[in-house]
């Protein structure tokens, strides 16, 4: 149960940006066809690629997928990583932490104002909602890449490196 | 401000903070040492970069390359070009190159191209007895057409960190891409004389339609992508959903190579991928954000005009910035942050957009193809199973080549503005 669970942001994530394509590509037909473009489209596309980036970020950090430099860590022994994994975790998850409050004010702000967007009338504060959520998820996974370091446990991106350069491989 | 950013931007990113959480926090650092603007600016500023339709395009070329990359549309392609010029000696090879530059103008990637035509080409070329060293280096250098031919990943990041556009950009590729190509085949050629490498089967035009018309669905598909955009049939974002929906149905139900199970496994890892590249894009439109209230742009390039005269040396100078920059961090996160930061002192150099914009792109290329962050190269030890060594050798000689071309674009605009000033100006 849990394990499809983990793999769940994963394919809420793949099927998220494939349907979007799809249904571009009808409301493109659509247009030159039938005249008829669904002008709710533009729209919703943008709110959904917003939380479809915040979700792939959250789930990145717990694959170690984020693009970074690694001037250091091929120069440090294994136990000074460990410190310096320690140290990433700590920065980024309070970071994270400060960032996914304020975004949680600016949902309630929005949330008092009670706008919504142009054209298909969702209410504004929830095209604001990934940001708090995803931003606590990602803190609270950088945390536990502290108590992860502290253990000594290997991480993700260490043992799917392969993996990791064949995803890159696909992007750039 | 600008030392409390610059010290806290460089260790960060050397301590190994992921840089887009480099630049997210530095933002706010910044804000809370420097200013009383409340912290939840940050969260609006990300939501902004975010809330644009022209983003999608970049999860959704990325899910088309590695779509194609699986299945049979780079095979096909691959059989087309080489009954065109397979006759030649040394035409396998120029085969490759063709093949590269057919597969760049349906992908937006660079190391997607050498993966598609590599794993491929290289057993081909191989069994033909080419020099090994030379054909690692011929295919990895052509795969990184991928992103100057377009639709192109990098020039559509630049875009919108630069907010020039995307079909305009995407135009002014296409001149520089064929010059690299051209040369790239010139290359070839002459080493295959120099070394009698030997041609392959005659030349027959019955062989030729069989493949085209084998090939008729791959070979549709740039014609649809760039004959889309710029008749204006559809928007880029929109002709990288066609992609993807194009790719899928003739995988699925013409070539029928692709199950419809192994869809989701081939998409994730593209996913999640393309994401990050999003999350960084949106990281460095809020750093860009913080430089420009502050004005350090305006600063910069104050500082450059006033020790720069020509614009051709500030290019050169440019230039040499990314080759050393490519040391350190990947060439297009460099292009991310450097690119807003010369935005003021372009416009007082009268630089075209568009220009730095392609000259921008042949770095990207160059550090794809130099470690340590040459992602082409990583790709190519995967196809060919080869040491980093070995590869890096391999490219040496295309690099001197590339180093040329990045010249000729860099110091005649023409190149580059010559269509674009054709068709929207």
């Amino acid at each position: 149960m849990l394990r499809h669970l983990k793999n769940l942001e994963g394919y809420i994530l793949s099927l998220t940006f494939v349907s979007l394509a799809l249904i571009a590509t009808v409301q493109v037909l659509c247009r030159y066809v039938f005249n008829y473009s669904f002008t709710w489209f533009e729209e919703g596309g943008r709110y959904i690629g917003i939380f479809a980036t915040f979700l792939g970020a959250s789930l990145a950090v717990k694959k170690g997928t984020h693009f970074s430099t690694e001037v250091l860590s091929g120069f440090l022994s294994p136990k000074a990583r460990r410190v310096q994994r320690a140290f990433i975790g700590l920065i980024c998850g309070s970071f994270l932490s400060i960032l996914a409050f304020y975004g949680f004010r600016l949902v309630l702000k929005q949330y008092g104002f009670g706008t919504t967007t142009p054209t298909i009338e969702m209410p504004m504060y929830i095209a604001y909602l990934p940001i708090p959520v995803f931003c606590s998820i990602m803190a609270l996974r950088f945390f536990k890449s502290i108590v992860d370091a502290i253990r000594g446990d290997e991480p993700l991106s260490g043992s799917s490196e392969d993996a990791n350069i064949a995803g890159k491989a696909s992007m750039l | 401000m600008i030392t409390t950013v610059a010290l806290g931007f460089v260790t960060l990113l050397i301590s190994g903070v992921p840089i887009a959480f480099t630049l997210i926090i530095v933002t706010m650092i910044g804000l809370l040492v420097h200013t009383s603007t409340p912290l939840h600016i940050v969260a609006e500023q990300l939501f902004n970069a975010l809330d644009n339709f022209v983003l999608l395009a970049i999860p959704f070329f990325v899910l088309a390359g590695s779509i194609m990359t699986k299945g049979q549309i780079s095979t096909r392609l691959i059989n087309f070009v080489n009954t065109l010029v397979g006759w030649i000696p040394g035409g396998l090879a120029v085969a490759g190159v063709l093949g590269c530059i057919f597969f760049a103008a349906i992908s937006g990637s660079g190391p997607a191209t050498v993966v598609a035509i590599g794993s491929i080409m290289f057993p081909a070329l191989a069994e033909a007895q080419y020099d090994r060293r030379f054909s690692i280096g011929v295919i990895t250098t052509a795969g990184s057409l991928g992103i100057i031919i377009p639709p192109s990943i990098p020039m559509i990041l630049y875009c919108l960190v630069m907010n020039t556009s995307v079909a305009e950009l995407f135009m002014a590729g296409i001149l520089p891409g064929l010059l690299i190509g051209a040369v790239l085949i010139g290359y070839t050629l002459t080493c295959a004389r120099r070394n009698n490498w030997r041609a392959g089967d005659r030349f027959s035009f019955k062989k030729v339609v069989k493949s085209a018309r084998e090939g008729i669905w791959a070979l549709m598909l740039p014609i649809i992508v760039l004959g889309g955009i710029y008749t204006g049939v559809f928007t880029p974002t929109e002709a990288a959903a066609v992609s993807v929906s194009y790719a899928l149905f003739v995988e699925l139900f013409i070539y029928k190579e692709c199950k419809i199970s192994d869809i989701p496994g081939v998409c994730q890892g593209a996913a999640i991928l393309s994401t990050c590249i999003l999350f960084l894009l949106a990281g460095a439109m809020t750093f860009n954000w913080l430089l420009t209230s502050e004005e350090i742009p305006a600063r910069i390039a104050q500082f450059l005009t006033s020790h720069i005269h020509s614009p051709w040396v500030f290019l050169l100078a440019v230039n040499l910035l990314l080759l050393v920059l490519g040391c350190f961090m990947d060439t297009v996160s460099a292009v991310l942050i450097l690119g807003p930061l010369f935005l003021k002192a372009l416009t007082s150099y009268h630089i075209d957009l568009i220009h730095f914009g392609i000259i921008m792109c042949l770095n990207i290329e160059f550090g794809m193809l130099t470690p340590p962050f040459g992602l082409n190269l990583f790709v190519s030890m995967g196809v060919t199973g080869e040491k980093l060594g070995v590869v890096a050798r391999g490219v040496l000689p295309f690099l001197a080549l590339l180093l040329i071309c990045l010249m000729l674009v860099t110091f005649i605009p023409d190149i580059s503005l010559f269509l674009p000033k054709l068709f929207f100006r």
